[in-house]
């Protein structure tokens, strides 16, 4: 229990390099879109022709618009941190940490193992059966409408996805948590396999 | 008068007739199931109303459908969410010192104090009372100010005002959301610009696709948002308690409850609870200025008309009454600019929104509020304003709710304690499952999962350098009515380059974003 309340919404330190980065960030993307992106991925350009000969706006008008609208704000950003001269009296911000990365790249890493077993663990589960003599498909595709072969990978990748969250939040694994994993992931299924219809799970929505 | 009353029982009927004209009790229980969801989640610490509803709307969508007669039962469950949510959270706050969500923080200041002198019953049914009296004051004030103000704006406001104004909002609500506004407001434009990805406005092919053909359709709207809010919060969490190696357990038992509160009590709380709740009401009605600043007016106003201010923070009864009568009274009135204007003002009303948008062909804004004469034309159709219809079918399952917190929630309010023993290290990984299994099912597929895992990339990295979400979130959602209002301007206007600043309205609305601009840049030097 703790003692005291717990702010949820508690404000990031004052000041710091990251405004710089931030500022600088922002005009580098609004030069990247008006010169690169923007020219190549948007095809009817900033303003055109109708129809009627009228000057109507193109696809580029709104981000255009909106790309130029960030460039003050982040001078403004940018400014108020050099006025401040070190002072830590720009606008507060929090920081992103060597350890906070290798936490994204921990998460990043677990999630799309998972993610793979989900992918992967249907078609895995139909080759064991065939080749334990159980079944005689021709591949995943066809028994992905049977079950268990159509839940099987979502079930072995779910549990693993809440699992490895669980290890990774408390640095242990028990027995019991590997359960509660696997008991949500089949209530998963049940509520969406089982009580809907045309409701597919992963991977099966992407065959 | 006539006309208002034949669109207000037709709004009524229709949330218990069916399509074929049979009695309907489905949206009721929806209500009533969402109540219990909402208070069950208010009241287990490390949940919160909007997450939840971002759990449930992908879930519900996938059980009732895209048509318009999914609308009533999706919605009717969001709502209860929301409104139980708001009451739930007390039961933590005051028994262990801990709120169950992020409005109920400052209950603890007198709840907790109460609940260790024994009073945990009294402060639990005051927390309740309060709660919903002040929640029922604000939906009042929603009903009576809503369409006023759809009026107004449909008759004042045409596309530059309009455009001005939703410019106008996100300003302020960068400006009071969170500690750093000027990048607040600069999420808020890279929300707007990322649903951009995908789209069309001149039918001339999908733009800033990169070259990524399955962008084609825009982003998955409802996976982007679970993204940003539920999982970026998640990852979040999961760091934290790693970081900490945080005991989650809750206490052993929960302290003595004591004596209930009476009815003569109950009555002499009423002036406290109205102050409390008009405050809450006047708060919500601005977007973006959330819970914690009614509450801690609400407080700080009842603390300084009291005759013994130094009871408050020690256990003052007054001191539940004023945080819960306001916190509650915002969820009703942040309806208000949603409603009548389409503009959400916090993360449940952003829920509201989403799901009119994912679901049928009603959408919020002051056209919503147009009175049409009903005329029934023989052997064709009845001519009315269905929205309207709909609209009002919407203020009845608010009633509802309202009428399930007095009477679910005032049984539920008392068993929630255990609820606090559920360990946050286990439930969050769990959700995040749920959360992307959601996304899988809701846009059909790994291009919804891999967007909500980018934006809960996103999200991560705005919290982290403490940047609020919530003009990212409305900013993505507002773009399109936004690039809508300003692209008809300009058309309008003739290509006219100042096509903006010509009406006074628009002009005086853009004066005050420039003016809440510098504000935000002073503030950052001071």
């Amino acid at each position: 229990m703790t003692r005291g309340p717990v702010d949820t919404d508690e404000g990031a330190p004052s000041g710091g390099r990251w405004n710089l980065w931030l500022g600088g960030g922002t005009l580098a993307l609004v030069a990247l879109c008006l010169l690169v992106w923007f020219p190549r991925d948007i095809s009817s350009g900033f303003l055109k022709k109708s129809l009627t000969g009228n000057t109507i706006p193109g696809d580029a008008f709104f981000p255009t618009l909106l790309v130029l609208l960030m460039v003050p704000l982040a001078l403004l950003l940018i400014a108020g941190e050099l006025r401040s001269k070190g002072r830590k009296a720009g606008e507060p911000v929090g920081r992103l940490s060597l350890d906070n990365l290798l936490f994204l790249t921990r998460a990043g890493l677990v999630t799309t193992a998972s993610l793979a077993l989900m992918t992967w663990g249907g078609p895995m589960v139909v080759w064991a059966s065939n080749a334990a003599g159980f079944s005689d498909f021709s591949g995943y595709r066809a028994a992905s409408g049977r079950f268990p072969y159509n839940v099987a990978g979502f079930f072995l990748g779910g549990t693993a996805l809440s699992a490895s969250y669980i290890y990774i939040t408390r640095r242990s694994l028990r027995s019991r948590d590997i359960v509660v994993s696997m008991l949500s992931t089949a209530f998963l299924i049940l509520l969406f396999a089982g009580l809907l219809d045309n409701i597919q799970l992963p991977p099966n929505a992407d065959l | 008068m006539d006309l208002l009353l034949q669109y207000l029982a037709l709004g009524i009927t229709s949330v218990f007739t069916a399509a074929d004209g049979g009695l309907w009790l489905l949206p009721m229980g929806m209500v009533l199931t969402g109540v219990v969801i909402g208070i069950l989640v208010g009241a287990t610490p490390g949940l919160s109303g909007p997450f939840a509803m971002a759990i449930a709307l992908p879930v519900l969508v996938s059980i009732f459908g895209y048509g318009n007669e999914a609308l009533y039962p999706v919605l009717g469950c969001l709502l209860g969410i929301m409104k139980g949510a708001t009451v739930g959270g007390a039961v933590p706050a005051i028994l262990f010192n801990t709120p169950g969500t992020p409005d109920a923080f400052l209950t603890t200041v007198d709840g907790y104090p109460l609940a260790q002198k024994g009073q945990g019953r009294r402060a639990i049914q005051t927390a309740h009372f309060a709660s919903v009296v002040g929640d029922n004051f604000s939906d009042l004030v929603l009903f009576i100010a809503a369409p006023v103000l759809a009026v107004a704006v449909e008759r004042v406001l045409d596309l530059p005002e309009k455009s001005a104004l939703i410019i106008l909002s996100l300003c302020f609500m960068a400006a009071v959301v969170g500690k750093a506004p000027l990048k607040g407001l600069v999420g808020g434009l890279l929300g707007m610009f990322v649903s951009l990805v995908g789209t069309t406005m001149s039918g001339d092919g999908p733009r800033m696709t990169l070259g990524i053909t399955e962008l084609g359709g825009g982003l998955p709207l409802t996976s982007c948002v679970l993204g940003v809010l539920v999982l970026s919060e998640v990852l979040i969490a999961v760091e934290d308690m790693r970081r900490d190696r945080a005991t989650t357990k809750g206490p052993v038992s929960a302290p003595e409850m004591g004596p209930p509160l009476s009815w003569g009590e109950r009555w002499r709380m009423m002036p406290a609870i109205l102050r409390g709740a008009g405050i809450g009401t006047m708060i919500g009605a601005l977007p973006g200025i959330g819970t914690t600043t009614a509450a801690t007016l609400s407080h700080d106003t009842a603390r300084r008309r009291s005759k013994c201010p130094e009871t408050f923070g020690r256990g003052a009864i007054e001191g539940v009454v004023a945080t819960e009568s306001a916190n509650s009274a915002v969820s009703g009135a942040n309806l208000i600019p949603v409603m009548s204007l389409g503009i959400p003002g916090n993360f449940a009303a952003v829920f509201i929104i989403l799901a009119v948008e994912t679901i049928g062909d009603f959408a919020f804004g002051p056209q919503v509020f147009r009175f049409t004469p009903i005329k029934e034309i023989e052997g064709f159709d009845t001519i009315m304003n269905r929205d309207l219809v709909m609209a009002f079918g919407l203020f009845t399952m608010m009633v509802i709710a309202n009428l399930c917190n007095w009477s679910v929630g005032s049984f539920l309010m008392g068993q929630l304690g255990r609820l606090i023993r559920i360990p946050k290290d286990v439930m969050l990984p769990v959700i995040l499952t749920v959360s992307l299994t959601a996304a899988y099912v809701q846009d059909g597929g790994y291009v919804g999962l891999l967007s909500a895992c980018v934006f809960a990339l996103i999200g991560y990295v705005l919290r982290r350098l403490g940047i609020s979400i919530l003009p990212f979130v409305i900013g993505f959602l507002l773009a399109p009515a936004l690039e809508g209002l300003i692209r008809g301007s300009f058309t309008a206007s003739g290509g006219d380059p100042w096509f903006l600043l010509k009406s006074p309205i628009a002009l005086v609305m853009l004066a005050l974003s420039v003016w809440l601009l510098v504000r935000m840049f002073r503030q950052n030097r001071a």
